[in-house]
């Protein structure tokens, strides 16, 4: 059983929000002694990204995670179309070789975009991570109501302001400003 | 050009769409906030010529969100006033595609590009609709058949490299960047993205390849915006670095030409974070460390 924190759910749903059209993806980060809690994410991408791109994001995360105290726990990805079919992208399939390298229990967390617009079912689900063989079996996962609970307050009824300031790796490689870390998120919960 | 927030707080609705509209920002959520008014008047409006070009603006945003009836109500304006426009008839077809009607979409398509076998809008569209249906290889497919029409078409081309891309054709991806980085090569853009491929297919001679791009892109733009090419030449450097020590026949001009290139990039990306961003300089030493090529004075 993986249990997804608020902070994590958060900012899922946030990226996702933020680029409703597009492909996004990021990591999961957990406590260093392997229990199965995801307490924190970065977003990575929107955009279709392949080579050095990738592996720069991934030491930084990495690198980001070992100052922290925790561990890169797995990978999150929503598919571009909210009714798309399920097959892995090849984005995925990239990332599951990468992260398999790194860490051969990560867990690949897929946003059910087909889940997102109704609160009825919980919109993530665990699954293996693609092509690796002796990977985890899928998983159920609990969500933080309280992380879905914020999302809806901070950018329902036309609010956009926190999904624009969430900021992801792609963003950041645009502009060293913007922080893919994105501290400011823990106020809204 | 002004930052999109400067530009959103000062509150001004029409200077928001314009500015939405001349950068192509896809700003759905703000475009519907600031843009349902001048629907919902209509000829009352007071935007003059601009109010097509909003209304246009205003339907797709309103299909992004779901807003069917305000995307029903701009469609209505644009038809009554343009009722033979293949601009406009493309924005129907659009609506079917966001009802889930693809088989009507097609149609739309269809009697379209019979009436406007030239417009390369309405061919768009039509690559766009296989897209949509989760049918990658005939999108590949028809934007094949668009390119070979309309073989200038930047953006086109961009968009075959990415639809290769998706399906894990690498070097026909290349091959798409390849076609731009010859018909622009003072696009520093176009390099770059050329050298994400190479250095992604790996392998010496690839990675040289893209070590060559990166390196170009960067002789033409030493702006803010090209943190990808030096990121790039790390990773890059690092790899070429890697896979030909153990080569029987390792080059050392080219060893010291790759070492020189990463050096000069890390520096470039130390005193870049050292001017905008110092609290991340840490983490970025560190993740550069990882990527040192053996040389004792990079690890510093």
């Amino acid at each position: 059983m993986v249990e997804l924190q608020a902070l994590p759910t958060l900012k899922i749903l946030l990226h996702t929000a933020k680029y409703p059209h597009a492909e996004v993806c990021g990591l999961l980060l957990g406590p260093v002694n392997d229990v199965p809690i995801i307490d924190d994410a970065v977003p990575l991408f929107h955009h279709i990204t392949v080579g050095p791109l990738m592996e720069t994001a991934f030491l930084m995360v990495e690198q980001y995670a070992n100052s922290e105290g925790k561990r890169l726990a797995g990978f999150y990805h929503a598919a571009a179309q909210a009714n798309g079919p399920e097959t892995h992208p090849f984005m995925v399939t990239l990332v599951g070789k990468e992260l398999a390298s790194h860490r051969p229990d990560a867990i690949l967390l897929r946003v059910k975009n087909e889940a997102l617009s109704s609160r009825a079912a919980v919109p993530f689900e665990v699954l293996p991570l693609p092509g690796v063989e002796g990977a985890p079996k899928v998983e159920p996962v609990t969500v933080s109501p309280r992380g879905i609970q914020a999302f809806d307050q901070v950018s329902g009824n036309g609010k956009f302001a926190a999904c624009r300031s969430l900021v992801d790796m792609d963003e950041h490689f645009d502009d060293a400003r913007r922080d893919f870390r994105n501290r400011h998120i823990g106020d809204y919960l | 050009m002004e930052e999109l927030d400067q530009v959103l707080e000062r509150g001004d609705s029409v200077a928001i769409l314009r500015y939405l509209r001349h950068n192509r920002i896809r700003a759905s959520a703000e475009v519907v906030q600031h843009g349902q008014g001048f629907v919902a008047k209509g000829k009352g409006s007071s935007l003059g010529i601009e109010a097509w070009p909003v209304y246009e603006q205003v339907f797709l945003a309103a299909l992004d969100l779901g807003e069917t009836l305000l995307a029903e109500r701009a469609l209505g304006l644009l038809r009554k006033q343009f009722p033979d426009s293949a601009r406009v008839g493309r924005l129907v077809g659009m609506q079917a595609e966001a009802e889930g009607n693809y088989a009507v979409a097609a149609e739309v398509y269809k009697s379209l590009r019979e009436a406007h076998p030239t417009d390369p809008v309405v061919w768009k569209r039509w690559v766009s609709l296989a897209k949509a249906q989760g049918d990658l290889p005939e999108a590949i497919k028809r934007c094949n058949e668009y390119l070979k029409v309309f073989q200038n078409d930047t953006s086109a081309w961009q968009e075959l490299a990415e639809l290769y891309l998706l399906t894990g054709h690498l070097g026909k991806a290349a091959f798409c960047y390849e076609e731009l980085v010859l018909s622009g090569p003072s696009i520093f853009s176009h390099h770059v993205a050329l050298a994400e491929i190479y250095a992604a297919m790996g392998g010496a001679e690839s990675l040289r390849l893209a070590r060559k791009h990166y390196a170009q892109s960067m002789a033409l733009h030493q702006g803010d915006d090209n943190l990808r090419s030096l990121y790039g030449i790390c990773s890059t450097c690092h790899a070429l670095a890697r896979c030909t020590h153990k080569s029987a026949h390792e080059d050392k001009s080219d060893a010291a030409v790759n070492g020189a290139l990463f050096k000069l990039a890390v520096d470039k990306l130390k005193s870049h974070y050292r001017r905008v961003n110092p609290s991340m300089l840490p983490l970025v030493e560190v993740t550069l460390l990882q990527q040192a090529i053996g040389d004792a004075s990079l690890k510093k």
